[in-house]
């Protein structure tokens, strides 16, 4: 082998960072790259975990170091699929490993889905995260139901009920808040199909509710057998059902399944079918909050299975591989497996690595041929920094929300900058 | 003296910080960085001094890595005259179990008869300071006992 294995990621998610921060102790002296189809890297870390959760997204400043002292390449702005097909990087690169995520809404499937006023938490995460793709959603009060018992619905109830104070330390942005406020959501119900024994709510997460000013707590549909001595997830709900008043509401409602969005023109109510019968629960607005599926739009393969080795010199981790599940705290396993992998396979006799890729000279080469400007970690850093510049009073940051102030900000040469965003 | 610096992370915000600490001691500190998950509570002896980086996760409880290590950490554990200490990391959003799993891991080093050389420090990231400028300064205080005492 004359050259040192070059090995491309694709994805700047937490189960692509990690992966490379282990690929960089299981095959010391291999030269490590990461493809980005957004500007910036961090993936859910930035587009995902909640604003208002700064402690968890501090993860990014360890990630931070692969590109400032550890010697990885960034490469943002470039989509594999559309901007570099997978078989150009395959060729280049002895190991590709795909992160690239999973970030279609999964749907309900029951009528009035696409009525004004209905959204999916995907994209209202993203859009509450600043993400450059997401454009404001319609925001209405009094009512809102939010669809799923997880804790994506929880992060969403919280921000939609948190005001002005409450987001201080946050990078949540001020006209953001105040959309949020001027839509008057008072009255939040997150509806659960399954009974409140079956609760996977995290109850770190129910506790912070119990902190919101003005807010009063109620649970709906527990039966009383369940209610009786719990000391887990349900006994912290019931216990913060217990709470006082608040100009502002919260009802966790049980063995409740929506079966239609009912509106003229516009999301009026929900209709549901509960044990006692049927129910309408007004709502004029509604987050479905049920999971994630690949995106109809996605440049990368689809459904090939799970396992982390596709073929030789190829693998994929994180969300991407086996659906949406599993954490942050995951994504650093799989990253420690899929390097233990890859490393044996550079160290192999059936060695992909031959040492005649050209690595990220060659991936230079074609983004230069084809006239794609990309954001090095230098240009994230000026991105970053201005960030941090324009944080409002009470605030860490305020993120660029679109494509082309990245452009902008960073002195990256945005004349197709459109070109892995959203169709116009 | 040695210096044996161990971690307990659950996303990794540890171990980078118990990497980073190493490079902070002179060589004659003979200083190492280690899992808490590769080491059990007997292979601590007194000539090492022990700093521990430790996260909490979940509700107050330990990192996944450092679980074993505490199990271990049973009556029959005997620690005495082995010195450590220990940075924990943590988040005040968790109001009520700030920073709990580095002191699950201190109150079982001490019951077991371990000597704290500083007092526990709790980094929390959702203050102001990274967690490498408030470890900067707690080390000084760690090496002035280490050397008062060598
Ligand atoms: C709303 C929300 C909140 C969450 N909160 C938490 C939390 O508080 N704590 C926790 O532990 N977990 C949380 N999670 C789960 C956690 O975010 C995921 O487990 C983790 O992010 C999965 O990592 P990943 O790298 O697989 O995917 P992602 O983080 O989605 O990263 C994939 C990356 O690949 C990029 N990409 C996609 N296609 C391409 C392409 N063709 N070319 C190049 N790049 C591409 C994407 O832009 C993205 O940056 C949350 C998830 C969501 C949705
Ligand atoms: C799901 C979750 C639960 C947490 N629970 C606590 C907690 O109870 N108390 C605390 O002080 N910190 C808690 N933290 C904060 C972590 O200790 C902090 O983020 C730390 O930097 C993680 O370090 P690690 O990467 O080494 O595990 C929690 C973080 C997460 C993501």
């Amino acid at each position: 082998m004359n050259r040192s294995p070059s090995i491309a990621i694709v994805g700047a998610g937490p189960s692509g960072l990690f992966s490379a921060q282990a690929l960089l102790r299981a095959a010391p002296g291999a030269s490590i790259d990461v493809i980005e189809a957004l500007p910036v890297p961090f993936g859910l870390l930035r587009y995902g975990v909640a604003a208002d959760h700064q402690g968890t997204k501090a993860t990014i400043r360890q990630l931070e170091r692969l590109f400032e002292r550890d010697g990885v390449g960034f490469f943002g702005a470039v989509e594999i699929g559309r901007t570099i097909a997978l078989s150009d990087l395959r060729a280049d690169y002895d190991i590709v490993v795909l992160a690239a995520g999973l970030s279609g809404d999964r749907r309900l499937g029951i009528p009035g889905e696409d009525l004004a006023g209905v959204v999916a938490s995907g994209r209202l995460t993203r859009w509450l995260n600043d993400h450059p793709d997401e454009g404001d959603p319609e925001l209405a009060g009094p009512c809102a139901v939010v669809v799923g018992a997880g804790n994506v619905a929880l992060d969403v109830a919280r921000m939609l009920l948190k005001r002005g104070a409450e987001f201080d330390g946050s990078d949540f942005s001020p006209r953001k808040a105040a959309l949020i406020a001027a839509a008057g959501v008072e009255n939040v119900t997150i509806l659960a199909r399954g009974s409140a024994r079956e609760v996977r709510f995290d109850s770190v997460l129910l506790k912070e509710f119990g902190r919101l000013a003005d807010l009063s707590i109620s649970v709906e549909g527990v039966r009383t057998e369940d209610a009786d001595g719990d000391s887990g997830v349900l006994g912290t709900l019931l216990s913060l059902a217990q709470q006082r008043d608040g100009s502002r509401h919260l009802c966790f409602r049980f063995e409740t399944v929506p079966v239609a969005f009912a509106g003229e023109s516009r999301l009026g109510s929900l209709e549901c079918t509960a044990p006692a019968g049927p129910i309408t629960l007004p709502a004029q607005m509604a987050v479905t909050a049920i999971g994630f599926q690949s995106a109809a739009t996605g440049a990368l393969p689809r459904n090939l299975g799970d396992h982390m080795e596709i073929e030789a010199g190829l693998y994929r981790v994180g969300w991407y591989r086996h659906g949406p599940r599993g954490t942050i705290p995951t994504a650093r396993l799989e990253g420690k497996e899929v390097a233990r992998m890859a490393s044996e396979a550079l160290s192999g006799t059936a060695a992909p690595a031959d040492g005649s890729k050209p690595g990220r000279a060659g991936l230079v080469r074609r983004l230069s041929a084809n006239g794609t400007s990309w954001f090095d970690w230098r240009s994230c850093l000026r991105v970053f920094e201005k960030e941090r510049a324009l944080a409002a009073e009470g605030r860490v940051a305020l993120k660029l929300p679109n494509r082309l102030d990245f452009f902008a900000v960073s002195g990256v040469d945005g004349s197709d900058a459109s070109r892995s965003g959203p169709n116009p | 003296m040695n210096v044996l610096i161990l971690h307990g992370t659950e996303t990794g915000n540890a171990e980078m910080l118990a990497e980073e600490m190493s490079g902070w001691f002179d060589a004659r500190d003979g200083v190492g960085h280690a899992s808490l998950a590769d080491i059990t509570p007997s292979d601590l002896d007194a000539g090492t001094a022990y700093l521990i980086v430790c996260s909490t996760y979940g509700d107050g409880e330990l990192p996944g890595t450092a679980k074993t290590f505490h199990s271990l950490l049973d009556g029959s554990t005997d620690l005495s005259g082995v010195r450590f200490a220990i940075f924990g990391l943590g988040d005040s959003q968790y109001q009520d179990t700030f920073g709990l799993g580095s002191k699950l891991i201190e109150d079982a080093m001490i019951t077991a008869g371990a000597q704290a050389l500083v007092s526990r420090h709790v980094h929390d990231a959702s203050g102001s300071d990274l967690a490498e400028d408030a470890a900067r300064i707690w080390i000084e205080t760690v090496k002035d006992r280490l050397h008062a005492t060598s």
